[in-house]
């Protein structure tokens, strides 16, 4: 549990990518169910990063995905079981996403959610 | 007559020995024929494209920050991670994407098809066997694809978005496949060289995950709207 511990504070603190303008760390260290979500606040956005692990076995499965700041209009969700994704896709002003598979079996582990620009 | 029982019992000692070395035969081929192995996990089977092809001369900056970000998180130094990564393919699909990778100090294949996605598991062992794969994404002027590296141990590999099969090329260890049609369930079936196969079944959520996530949305607007308020004097 220890462990576990130190490599979140690990996983959070390396996040950040170097040089940005503006970034925000919107989720970290919670266990999720399949289908939670959250999201960032609004901005210029061109990465957002999710970094995650099966704890408990199994390989769930978790998202990314950008929408605009009214949130009625989004794009498809990226999805990947590695346990690192980034979506490179950019939006000028929105918002960014991370979720658990709706369709996972396992609970995930999510060592952080990150987005920003630069 | 001696004989005769001599030879009897011989010839039932040989055919019992020969069933036996039969039996032990069969227990030996179901331990490692296509019915009952398991395939290696992963892509610890190998990605030789990092090793056959020259590293790239120069990147785009995006794979620079991408390189930088996640190859500390994966215990690897950014510039000699820099200095190994191989371009595996390039001018892919409707947005023209080259596809960029380096290996982590564990052996994990870390990639980036570039404006699109990255992904870098934390060993090489991890994830779906024979394919560390992420689907879907796409922007109103760009295609949803399945991107992703398979092991040396793959065939070819298939996708089939709501049952219909989306033709996916596989070229330096590199997989790449664009569907146009907006689905709500992908099959990833990953074909082995040995004739074994395995598949990996994803919810795209195209339909159900707008109503959602608007009242996701909704919900923390108006939290923030509670908690300025009570902020305020």
């Amino acid at each position: 549990m220890l462990v576990l511990f130190a490599a979140a504070i690990m996983g959070a603190a390396v996040v950040a990518p170097a040089a940005l303008a503006w970034s925000q760390t919107y989720e970290k260290n919670v266990v999720w169910g399949a289908g939670s979500t959250k999201i960032s606040l609004a901005n210029s956005i061109t990465y957002n990063y999710v970094s995650f692990d099966n704890f408990q076995g199994g390989l769930p499965q978790m998202g990314t995905r950008l929408c605009d700041s009214s949130g009625l209009n989004c794009n498809d969700w990226r999805w990947s079981n590695t346990g690192l994704i980034t979506d490179e896709r950019n939006i000028a002003y929105g918002v960014a996403s991370c979720k658990a598979n709706a369709g996972n079996n396992y609970l995930v582990y999510v060592r952080y959610c990150a987005t920003g620009n630069g | 007559m001696d004989r005769r029982v001599t030879d009897r019992r011989t010839r039932l000692l040989v055919g019992a020995a020969a069933l036996a070395a039969g039996a032990l035969l069969a227990v030996h081929l179901a331990g490692h024929g296509s019915a009952g192995r398991q395939p290696p996990p992963g892509v610890s089977a190998g990605v030789s494209a990092l090793d056959r092809l020259p590293p790239a001369a120069t990147v785009p900056a995006s794979v620079v920050r991408f390189v930088d970000t996640v190859a500390p998180q994966r215990n690897t130094d950014p510039h000699k991670a820099l200095a190994q990564i191989r371009l595996l393919r390039s001018d892919l699909g409707r947005a023209h994407s080259d596809l960029y990778a380096f290996r982590s100090t564990a052996g994990a294949p870390c990639f980036i098809l570039v404006g699109q996605v990255g992904s870098c598991a934390k060993s090489s062992s991890y994830g779906s066997p024979g394919l560390h794969w992420t689907i879907g994404g796409g922007t109103p002027s760009v295609p949803s694809n399945l991107v992703g590296i398979a092991s040396d141990d793959v065939r070819s590999v298939e996708l089939a978005i709501d049952g219909v099969s989306v033709p996916v090329s596989l070229v330096n260890n590199a997989v790449f496949a664009e569907y146009t049609a907006p689905g709500d369930n992908a099959v990833i079936t990953i074909d082995r060289k040995d004739g074994t196969h395995s598949t990996v079944q994803v919810r795209l959520e195209h339909s159900e995950a707008a109503t959602q996530d608007l009242q996701t949305f909704r919900k923390l607007l108006l939290e923030r709207a509670r908690s300025q308020g009570q902020a305020q004097p």
